[in-house]
């Protein structure tokens, strides 16, 4: 609200200026007092924990024990492998989907269809990955069809394999790949294309020069996303992923479970955090480099790039500005 | 720089005819301006045109090349858009030479032609700035010269001006014809202000409801408008139904046209107006239409009624800042007149008053026609 | 015409991502129909699993442990954030900005290592995995939908309204009771209803910080799953998925669009 008006202020005792300052400590308390206890602690006992030993000492052995093992090191970079394949996967395969979702369908039925694309979205991740398994065991819906086609045995299945874990995450993805996506989708004006067109670009050169600095922090955002909670993923691969389909998260949550070592398990996911976001620092680097080469010129650097329109409303905008 | 030649082109959408088959010529060189009201087909063709849109029936032709089938970047062409659509993550410069690099030209050559372009469209030294930082008509200069920059055969503007201040559009009209003069280019554009296709076209190609209503020099369209539609949307206003009288011809000293043809007038309500010369047979019914600035008001105290005026009454007079606008009772109808302010202060209501409508300021269509719009 | 093909290309597979979107819920539900005791087809159908479903104690005592915990933290978080919101709409920045901060960060910390930490600071407390820790975790990861939603419209909202109520009268606590409330009451609602749902589906924080006996319907699931399901899992999934159809619908009417709600939304 705009300031008390003069006129006010000479009847006005101290407390009118005073009120609304109380008034908000008092709105602010319980939240303040939740995010403090629950949410700024944790991360200082994530950093803490990670630095103290059994015996409560201050100590970077936890650390020492994780670089010391290649196992250790060979999981963390396959989890990393793993889940900037699944990210990269679920984005290509999301974009022609967000495209033709913004572009070629009529808005009455993109409203439903949107809504069809959050069901997997907020159903039950453990649902999902239940659903999942019934979908691709032996015997399941796809093995029966496969099966009475001739093409594989009634017992072959991907179930307990890498390839299991694999898509299932690629299937856990997409939905957040085809809601950014989109947003990134509708955010290029179609005059925009039109114009490239009628320039002489090709549609090659369209996409690199046009389409690709337009939706490049739409891309970023979703990479940092969906990269960062693929990562931390430990119920799929332990539900689907088999012997061979383990993940850094898998390990993490064994640890955590038996309680045995809080501290090695606390360095163990530092790691893997600090790595998750120097990948997803290097990424956005690398996009940001490939939209400056293709928009020719360090020209851009002067001024703050354009925020695309749909951006500004929705709660990804602050998650951007994390990446 | 081409002829633009376009044979039976047509196209629906969703089972609706937005534009019944059409041909049309438009010379190497000259400048045509699509006029209409929205929905009248006007961006349809022009998109057709542009490749942008592809049409159900009939051929393109871009100079000797037909290209009905060739992708927009494949038509040499030069396109402005309503809101400019300037590329938001590249600089003034790099728009403009947008199309030279998707050509494939060097990045040095490229920006070094896209730098004389904007020099051309009074923007020097812009290059590195952000379209966010420049004005309305500023980012049309910089669309203007991104499209001119490729030297392509055809320039086609898709209502350029009409997002602009009425001020920087005047400014701009003078842009664009002196834009044309030096650069010979054959212009296409759309528009729905008939100043600005009048003041801009050496054609001006009339469009309602996805049929050319009418396609003349500018002087033509205003002169001899080919139906009431036309006539309407210029500016003339209906006066009423009637019926068309014609009389033998020489009875009129001194008028070559009448001499010629006869001389043909609308009888209304027992009223009878001169018209302009009319195709319309003795005895049709017809709607009569007036264009307000062609008719002259003289207070009867002045002089003198002379042959070719009417006797009226003042009902109304407004003024609207340089001109001013009357209405005069004449019989039963009321005649619109408009004129220029400093002539209007011997005019005051109720007052009695000389009418004269002058030749070509008064048109009549055959009933149907002139209700169809 | 090359244009309509690359769009009828990408519409097609536009319609093919959402068909393998509904494959596994599908398979779902058509398996809880189905006779087959090891969930393999051919079909046969029954409800034999839905019967079977009303006496599967375990099943059924989970999902109400859930609701439960979900309805509590929705309260909770409903109260807290609309508070949170609207204190910091006029908050100084040295506010503002830490509390952003900590809302974002558990936005973007993997639930897994945010359990870990949480697991360290209700241990300190002397908590460790018991109701209390996993209401509290709970309602601390629900919280950041709640504001984002509820701040999204406030910001959106046109202060006009809050005047017109001052200029006729009415003090601010009437004001913000009968004018700002009702306004915000789609937000309140769909955040709510968010809330519900993460707190609901929130798995990680349920495995590490539920005591020892007490299961929610995510974590009876991975525990059944690993040591042997009986289908009668797919026909509560189906009701489940049906709850969840449901909370679109009304989420969809309540905001106009409800995928806008869900772009940070984490499930892992």
């Amino acid at each position: 609200m705009t300031a008390p008006s003069p006129l006010r202020r000479v009847g006005g005792s101290p407390r009118r200026s005073a009120g609304p300052a109380l008034a908000r400590t008092g709105l602010l308390a319980p939240g303040i007092v939740l995010l403090v206890l629950f949410a700024f602690l944790p991360l200082v006992a994530l950093v803490i924990t990670g630095f103290v030993n059994d015996r409560s000492q201050l100590t970077t052995e936890n650390f020492a024990h994780v670089f010391s093992s290649g196992t250790y090191l060979r999981l963390l970079g396959r989890t990393l492998l793993l889940s900037f394949a699944v990210t990269v996967v679920a984005i290509a395969l999301g974009w022609p989907a967000a495209w033709a979702l913004a572009r070629h369908v009529k808005p009455a039925r993109r409203t439903m269809i949107l809504g069809l694309v959050i069901i997997p979205y907020i159903t039950s991740q453990l649902l999902l990955i239940y659903g999942f398994l019934t979908l691709i065991q032996a015997g399941g819906p796809i093995s029966y069809v496969l099966t009475q086609l001739h093409l594989t045995g009634p017992q072959d299945s991907i179930l307990y394999t890498p390839w299991a874990n694999f898509l299932m995450l690629v299937y856990e993805s997409m939905p957040t790949a085809v809601l950014v996506l989109y947003s990134a989708a509708e955010s290029v004006s179609p005059s925009v294309l039109e114009a490239a067109r009628t320039l002489g670009a090709r549609p090659r050169y369209v996409f690199t020069h046009v389409i690709w600095p337009l939706s490049a922090p739409m891309v970023v955002v979703n990479f940092t996303l969906t990269f960062v909670q693929t990562v931390g993923a430990f119920a799929e691969p332990a539900v689907l992923g088999g012997p061979d389909g383990q993940m850094l998260g898998n390990t993490i949550s064994t640890q955590i479970s038996s309680g045995a070592n809080d501290g090695f398990a606390v360095a163990l996911s530092l790691v893997l955090l600090v790595t998750s976001l120097l990948v997803v620092g290097v990424v956005t680097a690398l996009v940001s480099w490939t939209k400056r080469a293709q928009s020719g010129g360090p020209t851009n650097r002067l001024t703050a790039p354009p925020r695309p329109r749909t951006r500004a409303r929705t709660p990804e905008l602050t998650v951007a500005r994390e990446s | 720089m081409a002829t633009v030649t376009i044979s039976g082109v047509s196209k629906s959408f969703n089972g609706t005819a937005a534009l019944h088959p059409l041909d049309l010529t438009v010379e190497d060189g000259s400048f045509c301006c699509m006029l209409g009201s929205s929905g009248s087909g006007k961006s349809t063709l022009l998109r057709i045109i542009a490749g942008l849109s592809d049409p159900d029936t009939g051929t393109v032709r871009i100079g000797e090349r037909d290209v009905t089938r060739a992708p927009s970047e494949k038509r040499r062409i030069g396109f402005v858009f309503q809101n400019y659509a300037l590329f938001p993550h590249l600089s003034v410069g790099t728009n403009v030479a947008f199309g030279l690099r998707a050509r494939g030209i060097g990045k040095k050559e490229a920006h070094t032609r896209a730098d004389r372009m904007l020099e051309l469209v009074g923007l020097a030294g812009f290059g590195k700035r952000t379209p966010k930082q420049l004005s309305g008509g500023q980012q049309q200069r910089v669309a203007l010269a991104r499209a001119l920059v490729t030297e392509p055969d055809v320039l086609l503007l898709d209502e350029p001006l009409s997002a602009l201040d009425r001020k920087i559009r005047g400014e701009m009209q003078a842009e664009l014809k002196r834009i044309h003069q030096e650069t010979g280019l054959t212009t296409i554009m759309v528009t729905h202000d008939q100043e600005e296709a009048m003041n801009l076209g050496d054609s001006v190609l009339m469009l309602s409801h996805g049929r050319v209503q009418q396609f003349d020099t500018p002087e033509t369209l205003y002169r001899e408008p080919a139906n009431g539609f036309v006539a309407g949307f210029l500016g003339a206003v209906p006066l009423g139904n009637g019926i068309i009288r014609k009389k033998d011809g020489g009875t009129d000293a001194g008028r070559a046209t009448d001499t010629a043809t006869g001389r043909t007038e609308i009888e209304i309500d027992g009223t009878r107006l001169r018209l302009a010369a009319s195709t319309l047979t003795d005895g049709t019914p017809a709607e009569a239409v007036v264009m307000a600035e062609r008719v002259a008001l003289t207070p009867a105290s002045e002089r003198p009624r002379n042959e070719d005026e009417h006797e009226g009454t003042v009902t109304s007079l407004d003024f609207y800042g340089p001109f001013a606008r009357a209405e005069a009772r004449l019989g039963s109808l009321t005649v619109p007149a408009m004129m220029l302010s400093q002539h209007a202060h011997s005019i005051e209501p109720e007052q009695r008053v000389w009418i004269r409508i002058a030749p070509g300021g008064l048109h009549a269509y055959a009933a149907q026609e002139a209700t169809r719009s | 015409m090359r244009r309509s093909t690359s769009a009828l290309v990408t519409k097609v597979w536009l319609y093919a991502v959402l068909v393998v979107f509904a494959l596994p819920v599908l398979s779902m539900v058509v398996l809880s129909l189905n006779e087959s005791r090891y969930g393999t087809l051919p079909f046969r159908f029954s409800l034999h699993w839905y019967q079977v479903l009303r006496t599967d104690t375990a099943l059924l005592d989970a999902l109400s442990t859930s609701i439960t915990l979900a309805t509590e933290v929705t309260i909770v978080c409903v109260v807290v954030g609309t508070l949170l919101t609207f204190g910091l709409r006029k908050a100084p920045i040295a506010i503002t900005l830490p509390v952003n901060g900590l809302l974002l960060a558990l936005l973007s910390v993997p639930l897994l290592l945010l359990s870990a930490g949480l697991l360290s600071v209700f241990d300190w407390l002397g908590l460790g995995q018991s109701t209390t820790a996993l209401l509290l975790s709970s309602i601390i990861t629900s919280l950041p939908f709640v504001v984002l939603i509820e701040r999204g419209r406030l910001e959106n909202l046109s202060p006009d309204y809050a005047e017109a109520a001052r200029s006729l009268g009415a003090g601010p606590v009437r004001t913000f009771l009968l004018v700002t409330v009702p306004l915000m009451a789609p937000s309140i609602i769909a955040g709510g209803m968010l809330a519900f749902v993460i707190c609901f589906n929130n798995f990680a924080i349920q495995l590490f910080l539920a005591p020892v006996g007490i299961s929610t319907l995510p974590v009876q699931i991975y525990s059944m799953v690993r040591l042997g399901v009986t289908p009668d899992v797919n026909a509560l999934g189906t009701l489940v998925v049906a709850g969840t159809v449901l909370i679109i619908v009304v989420l969809n009417w309540l905001t106009g669009n409800a995928a806008r709600l869900f772009t940070t939304t984490r499930e892992r």
